[in-house]
This record gives C-alpha cells, structure tokens and sequence, in this order.
C-alpha cells in the first residue's frame, strides 16, 4: 500500500529564503500523524504545498498517489482541508459555507447534520461573519468533513478552541480514523498532537529533525535522565571514554570540572562509579528526568530565540536528530 | 465543471454588496430619468417617432455605459485578489475547484449579480418608455437590454482578469482604476497621440487626413465597441465610426466589427489573469 502523504526531497524557496530543505516524509493509510514545531518552521508551507495552493521548488510531492500540482483538482475532491490563515466569507451563513463545500465536492451530505457534528448547528443561519474565532475554526472543520474524504489535513486544528473544544476536535478526528481516513494535524503544542497521533514529525527552521512514534519518543526520554557531576579534576580523555563505553549512555559532554551525561537511569550508578574508577573524585551530582516537553524544547531549540537567528541555531537540532537515530 | 458551484456562491455573496445597492439606486433613478428627460427634448423638436425612439436608446446607453463600468469595476475588482488577501481564498481553493474554474465563475457570479441590477433599471424605464411614449419596439428594447448584458459581461471579465492577475486588493484597486481611467476617459487623447506619434510628432491639420487606423483605436476601447455592437443590433442608430469619420475604410470600423472588440476584451485581460493566476503561489 502506497503511503497517503509522500514528500521527497522537498525544498521550499522564498525568493533567497529557504523556507523548507530537503524534507522527507512518508504518512501511512489510516494514521493521524502530528506535525510538530514551532510557529513559522515551515509547517504550513509544507501544507500549502499538499494542497498546491503553492508549488515545491524542488524534490516530488505524492498526495493519495496524485501530484498535487498535476491532479490537483481530482486530489482536492477526496481531501478535507483546515488551512491556516483563512478567511471565512462574512456576508454568507454557516450553512451555506457548508452547502458551498458539499456542492463543490458534488456530494449530498446534509449541511445541518455536519453543523450539528462540529457544534454550531444553532448558528447555522446566522452570517460567518459575526461568528467567534472557535466557531469559525468549526465551521471550516464541518467544511473539511464534508464528502467524506479519505485525508484530512488540519493546519493548527484548535486555534481558538477552549479546551472543550480541543476535546471535541480531538473526538472527531478519532471518528473519521475509525471511518478510514487518514488525519494530517499539524501543531505547535506538543500536547494536542501527543493525545492524538499515532506518529509525529518535528520540523524546525524547515528541517525535519525527527519522525517517530510518540511511544518511541516518549520511551527515548521516558526512563530518560541527565546525570551533572563535579569532580576535583579536569576529567581526562580516559574518564569520558570510560562512561561513553556504558551501555545506556546517549551523549556525554564537558564543561571545565563537571560532567554532563545524558543516560537511562538505571545507568547512573555505573556512571558514577566509572568516574571514580578512573582516579576522579565526584564532590557533587545532580539528576533530572527527560519529559517529552524537554526533548522537543531540545529539537526545537530555545524557543526564546528568534527564528531569523539562521543557520547555526539550526545546527544543534541537527545534531539532536542524529542522537535519536542511534 | 465545478465553476457553477463557484459562481452561485459568488452570486450569493456579492449581492449582498451594500456599494452595489447604492449604484443599483442610482442608476434606476438615471435610466428612468433618461427616458423622461427624453420625452421632454422630443416634445421641444416635433419629429419623426421612430427616429426619436433610436435617440432615446442613445440616451439610455450613455447612462449605461457609465453604470456598466464603474459597477463592474466596484464589483470586480477585489473578485480573485481580495480573496488572496483575505486568505478565503484557501477555502476556495482548499475544495475542488482548478484556478480557471474559480476564475470563470466569478466572472459569471459577478456578471449575473450586474445583471439584476442592469434589468432593474431598464425595466423601470420600461415602465417610463410605456407610459409616456406613442410608439416603441419591445424587440428593440430586448436587443438593447440584450447587448447591454454582453456589455456589463465584458467589462466584469476585464475586472476579474486584472484582478486574478495581482496579488493584493491594492494592486487590483490601482490596475482597475488606472485601466478605467484610461480605456473611459483618456482614449480619445491615446488615439490622438498615437497619431502625433506616428505623423513624426505633429498632427495633421484637419481630422480628415487622420489615418483610418484612428479610428480604428477610437472604436476599440469597451465602450465604442458596445456602441458600435448597439448600432448593428438597432439598425440605424448613430455609430462611433460614422459619426466621427465618414464612411467605413476599413473592415474594423465596420458596426458589427464591435463585436468583436467586445470579445477580445472579454478573452484577453481574463485569459491573462487565469495564466498568472494559476502559476502563483498564495
């Protein structure tokens, strides 16, 4: 079976900015696959680019088998987009957005009934225009519901929700996977996607620093820990050598006398003891858990920088990516 | 071909436009007031009255001729770049529709919506032409009504192109208006300096030594071709050619030749805005 969303080598260029490189990604029949990352890392320019509302610049894009850009009106007919940045048509009603939507896919779902699904079937026949941000956000989802379509892609889903909302959001896209589609929900805040997803990407500055499931990551830094010790000496060569040759050990760094080791924590101990073994005297040592919030924060890098910062900030969430991989 | 879905929520939306209301208002009150001021110019020169009938639709399609176009342009000239603007352009776009599709029904959802307003005004004056007139032409009425419609078509379809050619409303704002301006109010001073131009910058002495091909460019713009595609329907009444020039020289100053002004501005600007359009990114 061929995967539903399929990019290779994608790049995305902005006059001299580079929006997206080299992006690769593969989402399988029957998934809801998160798209992490923070605001503006290319998330919904890779989006746009499934939907050919803008066209790659490089590498191939494979959306249900079709190329967005060659069949984008057939792909479009069994897709159902929440796009970002949208406007709603403020002189015209609830209901006859949906039945605007039901009549371009030619299909005859009842524009009540999906009104009624996302929650404002009581504002039906009032005009879009006087809706709230979290009513609007429905609308465009009973929009994107109608004709059933076999991939849904939402752009920031609960961009105005309050939590009920999100909530229900969230029950809806577990009712169209259980239907047979397929859910693309792209987002900033790692929560909404780890309730959902099967499977998360985390984009940052327009690289993809890490694809995987939320049990692999979670398990990557679920028993994870960072292990600070201070010792009486400069550690020497030898010392580092020893606690990389640890079994558990994910990366270890040095700063004049202390020591940081990224490890399970059931190898902390062993650390210890390897230090001390090699003629060092540990005078202090502090541990912390890895959450899943902390591993993101590190793809994603200090999210107080400014995004413009270029290519060197991007450089440590490369080096992140790599670690994940061994 | 899913432009009938576009167009029919066009039509709903841009009816609704209160700037439209306001210039249906207005040229009701000037269609009808055409046809009464009519009467009262025919009362003070007794004539002929089928005559008098084919002045009256000069009349009519002055005031037509101004409504058309800046109604077209107010309600135009946002049609695609508003859109792209607003973002509601990804909801449009987000369904299945292709960019020409998108394109071809808002020029029909926009030239349907003029229309309402066109019929409301002519058939006021309607109501003025029965009451106070002996004789008159329910065909010609229809024909005139008829080539009107073309008319308020065309000129939508130019709006539509210039603005699927841009990216903002303020760039389609500034494109619609300085093409107005120009094709409305400044061709006949365009033609004059073509001449100047091409007779080694000076003019020659008398209108009659003017190149035919003048008048070719007099007759070309929106509004000479809607009246050029008049005088053919309503056989008789005054054209741009003959009235400035003498008799036809050539086959492009021919009435029936407005219509096919009519229809390259109605292929051209749209076909140039559907090809930008589709190769943009949004």
């Amino acid at each position: 079976m061929a995967s539903v969303i399929e990019l290779t080598n994608v790049t995305k260029q902005f006059g001299d900015v580079t929006a997206l490189r080299d992006v690769d990604l593969a989402v399988e029949k029957g998934e809801v696959f998160g798209f992490l990352g923070p605001n503006g890392a290319g998330k919904s320019t890779t989006i746009d680019m499934l939907l050919d509302f803008i066209r790659p610049t490089g590498g191939e894009i494979r959306v249900l088998g079709m190329e967005p850009k060659h069949e984008s009106v057939e792909l479009r007919k069994r897709v159902g987009i929440l796009p970002d940045g949208y406007h709603v048509y403020d002189r015209l009603t609830g209901r006859q957005h949906v039945q605007f939507a039901i009549d371009s896919k030619a299909g005859d779902d009842d524009p009540m009934a999906l009104l009624e699904r996302v929650g404002i079937a009581d504002a039906a026949d009032r005009k879009a225009g006087g809706y709230s941000k979290g009513m609007t956000q429905r609308l465009v989802l009973a929009m994107a519901l109608a004709g059933d379509p076999d991939l849904l892609v939402l752009d920031e889903p609960t961009t105005g929700l309050d939590p009920a909302g999100a909530r229900e959001m969230r029950e809806i896209i577990r009712e169209e996977v259980a239907r047979g589609a397929t859910v693309f929900f792209s987002s900033h805040i790692l929560e909404q996607v780890e309730a959902v997803c099967d499977r998360v990407a985390i984009l940052n500055r327009g690289e993809l620093v890490a694809v995987d499931t939320i049990d692999n990551l979670r398990e990557s830094v679920g028993d994870g820990a960072t292990l600070t010790v201070t010792v009486d000496a400069e550690p020497t060569a030898e010392t580092l050598d020893a606690i990389e040759a640890l079994p558990g050990i994910s990366s270890v760094g040095v700063t004049g006398t202390t020591i940081t080791v990224h490890c399970i924590s059931s190898a902390k101990t062993a650390v210890l003891d390897a230090i001390e073994a090699t003629g060092l005297h540990v005078s202090d040592f502090t541990t912390e858990r890895t959450s899943l919030e902390d591993l993101f924060l590190k793809y994603t890098g200090n999210s107080d920088e400014p995004a413009e910062s270029g290519d060197d900030a991007a450089e440590p969430a490369t080096d992140a990516a790599m670690e994940v991989e061994q | 071909m899913s432009w009938t879905a576009v167009a029919r929520k066009d039509f709903q939306d841009a009816r609704l436009s209160r700037s439209l209301w306001l210039l249906t208002g207005l040229f009701v009150l000037f269609a009808a007031g055409m046809a009464w001021v009519y009467t009262e110019i025919e009362a003070l020169g007794a004539g002929d009255p089928e005559l008098t009938a084919l002045g009256l639709y000069d009349f009519l399609a002055s005031s037509a001729t101004l409504f058309v176009s800046i109604a077209a342009l107010v309600l135009a000239y946002k049609a695609v770049a508003g859109e792209r603007d607003s973002g509601s352009v990804k909801l449009l776009l987000g369904l299945p529709h292709s960019r020409l599709d998108v394109v071809l029904g808002k020029v029909v959802g926009r030239t349907a919506t003029l229309a309402v307003s066109i019929v409301l005004g002519f058939v006021v004056a309607l109501g003025v032409i029965v009451a106070l007139y002996d004789a008159y032409s329910l065909v010609d009425y229809a024909l005139f009504v008829g080539v009107t419609l073309l008319f308020a078509l065309v000129y939508v379809s130019l709006m539509v192109g210039i603005s699927a050619s841009v990216s903002t409303s303020g760039k389609a704002a500034a494109l619609a208006f300085g093409t107005f301006v120009v094709v409305e109010l400044l061709w006949g001073a365009v033609a004059t300096a073509a001449v100047y131009v091409a007779n080694g910058f000076a003019l020659p002495a008398t209108i009659t030594q003017y190149p035919t091909w003048y008048f070719g460019i007099v007759s070309l713009s929106p509004s000479a071709a809607y009246q050029s595609a008049l005088a053919t329907v309503l056989d008789g009444a005054s054209t741009t050619g003959e009235v400035i020039g003498g008799t036809a020289e050539a086959v492009y100053l021919e009435p029936w030749f407005g219509f096919v002004w009519l229809a390259l501005w109605l292929v051209v600007p749209l076909a140039v805005g559907a090809f930008r359009f589709n190769r943009a990114d949004l």
